[in-house]
């Protein structure tokens, strides 16, 4: 039983990471039909920008956290801006496929720049202390061992989660997205700026990404490689075609699956781990093929 | 010049030939400081490159010709790699020191590999070739992402360590062997009845039915003829290397595929020639520009999509891949 | 024995009933209409016939052979060939792989001929080519022959549409809105086009059409729907007579 506990909860920490990166692809898809490859590599410099910037945070403000993973989120959504404008606009009426290339073109660049030994540099990392990690006494025997980062994580995800579902459904420009991602060309003729609205994507989405990197990095407390996105970045992205691609719930309800199962997997073999993302992704959408909370839109004739 | 004209198959025969021999002699004449042009190096990137090609014409019959979108490419290439290594490594302990009996037992073992990497896109295309688009894509990203996880818990077949001490069969006579037959195999295919199916399929997958054409059995079909290419390459690219690890064979490895395909141009074979041939010599003659060079790939990526977004070739054939037209009669009744 | 007998057909989208109790019997060489406004649940009629959907109730029986969860491709095979409202060419083919490929089923050669270029092949392929051509030259098409279809104007996209539907050798044509976009000429030459090819092919058409015109000067009996029901059907004068279509298109009390 505490076992069984323990790799639920343990689940649902990765699964709230997993959930902010799994937004971001959720709604850059949604508004422009483009798997941002690179939005793996935007998590990536989020952490680490956690590292450079907590300790001069830490210095300003005292506390290191809040004001780093904010300065993380700006950063990161002034990438996703740019990233944007320069790489996916000159291509946004031309063949998606070619924006699909440029987008694992644009994930190489960010992976290799920031490996240069100017910038990140390739070497391992190891991550400043954001919070000091402390254990929180369990009432009952059940053996759980559970730490405030694992709360922090949970927490900072669910807080930005429940700002996000604000944003989309109360804010102007939020609804405007949703009526983006409905049908484009209608939302164009009601006045709506799609430039705007996917340059807003764009933002949000990396911000998000931003935020699940500085968590990633007080989890796990060290920075591998500027490669360090591909992975995670992989998982979010299954979990946001989970629960079906372009829907926000969706990847979030996939990003959880995701990690539980993840969490469970790896307690039996950590290869299996790694790979049961993959058959629960194919399970589902061959009974599902829009995934768990997608529409299925059949082609009319 | 008519000799050209008349015998555009003869000229095509010879020019490759050629192309072997000039490559074979700086490969083994002495040229510079006593050694050849192109060492050991060269000519295990040229090989690198055939391969390459082979992998991206396949995977343009799926994606360019068919319209569907596999992203798992290297999964299917995984299983012939590790097939063809299982048997001439581990089970017949073949060698290159007896080529008579090697040279049989790698043909058979690469060609069970394509088999088997051809049973494992039946088994992947059936179920997910009525998923569309982009969730094609997913399945087939996943699919490889399993083959590979398999691979990694299978002790038998070295699990995360990877699998090591394979014969080193293939040569610079294989791979161009391998490579032209490969290529001119597809290539027939293409200019076939059902080519023009396949085709038809990716135009409009809902007029082609109307047409008569069973497009499910088309689209499995061509997929998994492309992992049978897949796995012969994997087979080829196994004995080059001589070791082979589940890592050899990640998403990230199929995403090159994409690559090469996209940039040299899904919609046509000679596209899926150039796009490999260029990005596989390319990184290495940037290499004067040492950590530079994997951030200035990138970019020519993104600049050769944003500027030319049909890839290099776009739907353009080199003559000697066409087929030659046919006279019609001028008037019927 | 009627060339295709409908009975009780029945189609239902979720809890939206588009169909009804459709019926109709079509004899051999006949040209019949299917008219009505917009939503009527003609286009859905088309597509049950042709498999894209399966019915929720009803028999649909073609030349004796029951044709209810036949696939389309099957269903062509059976020899129904069919038009689209908004023109679906394979655009980045040739005007003359569009021919080809309709023919694809009947071809005698198989994948290994097609892989390696077998005498089978050179043999199937000067045949196919042959044929293509020869029906071309009926639709004066011949001169755009290698050209890509999609490029083609809009006139010569819908004949080569039709040609494409009859290149698959059918003996029932369906015809969805085939004078949709054309100016009062090209709906009077496709009119022409309509009887001649039921004359040279020996078929029987079904279509669907707005233009009055064209549905009263082509056809000899006409069906009308509307909400998925049948409301009237006989020959062009009664139909251009009955008070119900008249209501149906323009409401109560015009």
């Amino acid at each position: 039983m505490g076992q069984f506990l323990q790799q639920l909860i343990n689940g649902i920490q990765i699964g709230s990471i997993y959930a902010l990166i799994a937004l971001g692809y959720t709604m850059v898809y949604g508004i422009v039909r483009l798997i941002n490859f690179a939005h793996a590599d935007i998590f990536m410099v989020g952490a680490y920008m956690g590292f450079f910037l907590a300790p001069v945070m830490a210095r300003v403000f005292g506390g290191a956290f809040i004001p780093t993973i904010i300065a993380a989120m700006l950063i990161t959504g002034l990438l996703g801006f740019i990233m944007e404008k320069l790489a996916y606009r000159p291509l946004r009426y031309k063949s998606r496929l070619s924006a699909l290339i440029t987008a694992l073109g644009v994930s190489l660049f960010l992976e290799n720049f920031c490996a240069l030994p100017f910038v990140f540099t390739p070497a391992f990392r190891k991550f400043p202390d954001l919070i000091v990690a402390r254990n929180i006494p369990i009432p009952g025997n059940l053996g759980l061992n559970i730490s405030n980062v694992l709360l922090l994580d949970v927490g900072v995800s669910v807080i930005l989660m429940v700002l996000l579902f604000w944003f989309v459904n109360k804010t102007l420009i939020g609804k405007q997205m949703r009526a983006v991602a409905f049908d484009k060309p209608t939302a164009s003729l009601m006045g709506i700026n799609i430039d705007v609205v996917i340059s807003t994507a764009f933002i949000v989405g990396p911000a998000l990404a931003g935020a699940g990197g500085i968590l990633y990095g007080t989890t796990y407390g060290m920075l591998a490689s500027p490669f360090l996105g591909i992975w995670p970045g992989l998982k979010a992205f299954i979990a946001a075609v989970l629960g079906g691609i372009g829907n926000i719930p969706g990847a979030v309800l996939g990003a959880y699956i995701m990690g539980i199962s993840e969490a469970f997997a790896t307690s039996v073999n950590s290869n299996l781990g790694y790979g049961i993302a993959f058959a629960i992704l194919i399970g589902i959408l061959l009974v599902r093929p829009s995934g768990l909370l997608g529409k299925f839109m059949p082609e009319k004739v | 010049m008519t000799f050209f004209r008349t015998h555009r198959t003869a000229v095509t025969v010879i020019a490759f030939v050629l192309t072997y021999v000039v490559v074979k002699l700086l490969s083994v004449l002495p040229l510079v400081n006593g050694g050849p042009l192109l060492n050991g190096y060269y000519i295990q990137l040229i090989a690198l490159a055939g391969i390459n090609i082979v992998m991206t014409v396949s995977l343009g019959m799926v994606n360019g010709f068919t319209g569907q979108f596999s992203i798992g490419h290297a999964g299917f290439m995984a299983v012939g790699a590790y097939t063809s290594a299982m048997i001439t490594t581990v089970w017949l302990h073949t060698s290159v020191t007896n080529p008579w009996v090697g040279y049989p037992v790698f043909i058979l073992a690469i060609l069970a590999g394509g088999l088997l990497a051809a049973a494992a896109g039946y088994l992947v295309g059936t179920p997910s070739l009525r998923l569309k688009g982009d969730y094609l894509a997913i399945v087939t990203l996943s699919a490889n992402e399993l083959i590979r996880t398999v691979i990694r818990v299978t002790n038998a077949l070295g699990g995360p360590r990877g699998l090591g001490g394979i014969p080193k069969f293939t040569n610079l006579e294989v791979v161009f062997v391998f490579t032209i037959v490969s290529v001119v195999l597809m290539r027939n295919y293409l200019f076939s009845s059902h080519g023009r199916s396949m085709k038809a399929v990716r135009d409009s997958e809902i007029a082609a039915e109307a047409t008569g054409i069973n497009t499910t059995k088309q689209k499995v079909f061509v997929f998994v003829f492309s992992a049978f290419f897949a796995g012969v390459s994997g087979g080829v690219f196994a004995h080059l290397l001589q070791f082979i690890h589940p890592d050899n064979f990640s998403f990230v490895k199929s995403l090159e595929y994409l690559i090469y395909l996209y940039v040299g141009g899904s919609t046509s074979i000679s596209g899926a020639i150039v796009g490999p041939a260029v990005f596989t010599v390319l990184p290495e003659l940037m290499r004067a520009l040492q950590q530079w060079r994997m951030v200035i790939y990138p970019l020519i990526l993104v600049l050769t999509m944003i500027f030319r977004t049909e890839g290099i070739m776009g739907a353009r054939e080199f003559r000697f891949i066409l087929i030659p037209q046919r006279q019609r009669k001028e008037v019927s009744a | 024995m009627a060339l295709l007998d409908v009975q009780h057909l029945t189609q239902f989208f979720g809890g939206l009933r588009a169909v009804s109790d459709f019926n109709i019997q079509l004899e051999h060489g006949e040209i019949v209409g299917l008219i009505g406004p917009n939503g009527a649940g003609k286009t859905t009629v088309f597509n049950v016939l042709t498999g894209v959907y399966t019915p929720t109730k009803g028999t649909i029986v073609f030349d004796g052979q029951n044709i209810v969860g036949k696939k389309t491709y099957q269903i062509t095979q059976a020899g129904i060939a069919r038009t689209f409202q908004n023109i679906r060419l394979f655009s980045q083919s040739s005007v003359i792989d569009n021919i080809k490929i309709a023919y694809h089923f009947r071809m005698s050669y198989g994948n290994t001929d097609a892989f390696l270029h077998t005498r089978k092949y050179w043999q199937g392929e000067q045949l196919v080519d042959d044929y293509a051509i020869d029906l071309l030259r009926l639709f004066h098409l011949e001169g755009h022959a290698e050209d890509v279809s999609g490029s083609l104007p809009y006139g010569a996209q819908r004949r080569l549409e039709i040609a494409r539907a009859l290149a698959t050798k059918p003996r029932l044509l369906i015809l969805d809105e085939p004078a949709a976009g054309m100016n009062p000429a090209e709906a009077d030459e496709l009119m022409e086009m309509i009887h001649w090819l039921r004359d040279k092919f020996d078929l029987t058409i079904l279509l669907i059409e707005h233009q009055m015109r064209v549905v009263m000067g082509v056809c000899e009996r006409i069906k009308v729907m509307d909400f998925g029901e049948t409301i009237c059907e006989g020959v062009p004068e009664y139909i251009r007579n009955d008070p119900r279509v008249c209501e149906a298109y323009l409401g109560k009390g015009a």
